[in-house]
């Protein structure tokens, strides 16, 4: 090798470490940056009474219930590692809530079905927003793609589009935008018996 | 300066790489979260032999799943026990003779009965019920201990988890609000039940609950 091109070859070397550092350097520092405790993401999302029922016939149902049989189970989303966490009467129950009560045990309480509802909208909030203004159709949300199997979902297919949970689910969160409109309750009534 | 050139045996390559490898393998462990499940369970109680008798209300699938440490693989197992049992004076007891009904989401059934042995265990092999069970699962389950006739059906379903004590623990302070309880046929406990075989092999009170061989 001539003595020019070790030269160059060492040039090359500390120029290419140099360049490593200040990479890693450069990323290293806005990931250590302190989030910002004061900020926060607004969810326009469906409505928290329609979410949870209002004056149902004994065939209706609200979201949550259908979501707490067709999902909450206590080897699914009854667990309190989930990401979307479903509270219940006969899964996970909320601790310290209002009644404290053990599977099986009680209806489902107040406390649970607002954890619930945190649980769903919050899941992914932007999209939530997005789905619920009309922007974006049900299927940009987990919440409809997992249980659809468009992605990979360890519970595997627990709906197919356009049956009664499917429907439940996503006229609730369609219930907003400009087109407005309710929460299907007797397809949820129908999804809750399945 | 000269130039060098370094040339080595095929041989000479593999011991360098092999050990190596053999170092990197060991280091690894395929699935960390299934071995801590595994060791969480502890290790076989003296006089009871590894077999259909042994781990009564363990979650059977943790090791009879497929990734071991088992051999043996389980799609559905668990053990039914004759009460709630909670309450410190009246252990869990296990039920042998009663039957484990399930239908899954294809509203298939096990073509073969599925009953419990005298500890309480029953469990499925994939053979037993082939290419079922579909998720999710319905359970009922009916026995004749001491001459009654009890049946207790599951009131949600089985989700997709094939254990059913991974669920259906012994309930404590601690887990109350994500268990159900035991499996048990009986709404209330019977001091005076002691096991439907009095020739069982094994006491059909778990040893963590002063049972054992």
């Amino acid at each position: 090798m001539s003595a020019a091109r070790r030269r160059w070859l060492i040039a090359a070397r500390i120029g290419a470490g140099v360049a490593l550092v200040s990479a890693v350097m450069f990323g290293a520092g806005p990931a250590c940056d302190t989030p910002d405790p004061t900020a926060i993401t607004e969810i326009d999302a469906p409505s928290y009474d329609q979410f949870v029922g209002q004056n149902l016939s004994a065939t209706q149902a609200g979201v949550s219930q259908v979501l707490e049989i067709r999902c909450g189970s206590l080897d699914c989303h009854g667990q309190v590692g989930r990401a979307l966490r479903i509270y219940g009467e006969f899964g996970l129950r909320f601790v310290d809530g209002d009644a404290d009560n053990q599977p099986g045990t009680g209806a489902t309480t107040d406390t649970e079905h607002e954890a619930n509802y945190q649980s769903v909208i919050g899941l992914q909030p932007e999209y939530m927003t997005l789905v619920y203004e009309g922007y974006y159709p049900p299927e940009a949300l987990l919440l409809i793609r997992k249980p659809l199997q468009l992605e990979r979902h360890k519970g595997g297919a627990v709906f197919v589009s356009g049956d009664a949970t499917y429907q439940c689910i996503t006229s609730w969160l369609e219930s907003g935008g400009d087109a407005g409109g309710s929460t299907d309750y007797d397809q949820c009534g129908a999804a809750a018996q399945q | 300066m000269t130039n060098r050139s370094v040339t080595r045996s095929p041989l000479g390559v593999a011991l360098l790489v092999l050990p190596m490898a053999a170092a990197v393998v060991a280091a690894c462990d395929a699935d960390p979260v299934h071995t801590a499940a595994v060791n969480a369970l502890g290790p076989e109680v003296s006089g009871i032999p590894k077999g259909e008798y042994h781990r009564a209300g363990q979650p059977c699938v943790t090791c009879h799943g497929g990734e071991g440490p088992a051999s043996t693989v389980f799609t559905i197992a668990g053990t039914v026990f004759y009460g709630p049992a909670n309450n410190p004076n009246t252990p869990p007891i296990g039920v042998g003779n009663a039957s484990v009904l399930l239908e899954d989401d294809s509203t298939s059934e096990p073509p073969i009965p599925v009953t419990t042995n005298c500890v309480g265990n029953f469990y499925l092999k994939p053979s037993d019920w082939p290419g079922h069970p579909e998720f999710p699962v319905l359970v009922t389950v009916q026995g004749q201990p001491e001459n009654t006739n009890l049946e207790v059906s599951m009131q949600s379903h089985i989700g997709r988890d094939g254990s059913c004590s991974d669920c259906h623990q012994y309930p404590t302070n601690l887990n109350y609000f994500q268990t159900p309880g035991l499996v048990h046929l009986s709404p209330t406990d019977d001091p005076n039940f002691q096991g439907t075989d009095p020739n069982c092999p094994v006491n059909p009170v778990p040893p963590g609950f002063g049972g054992g061989p």
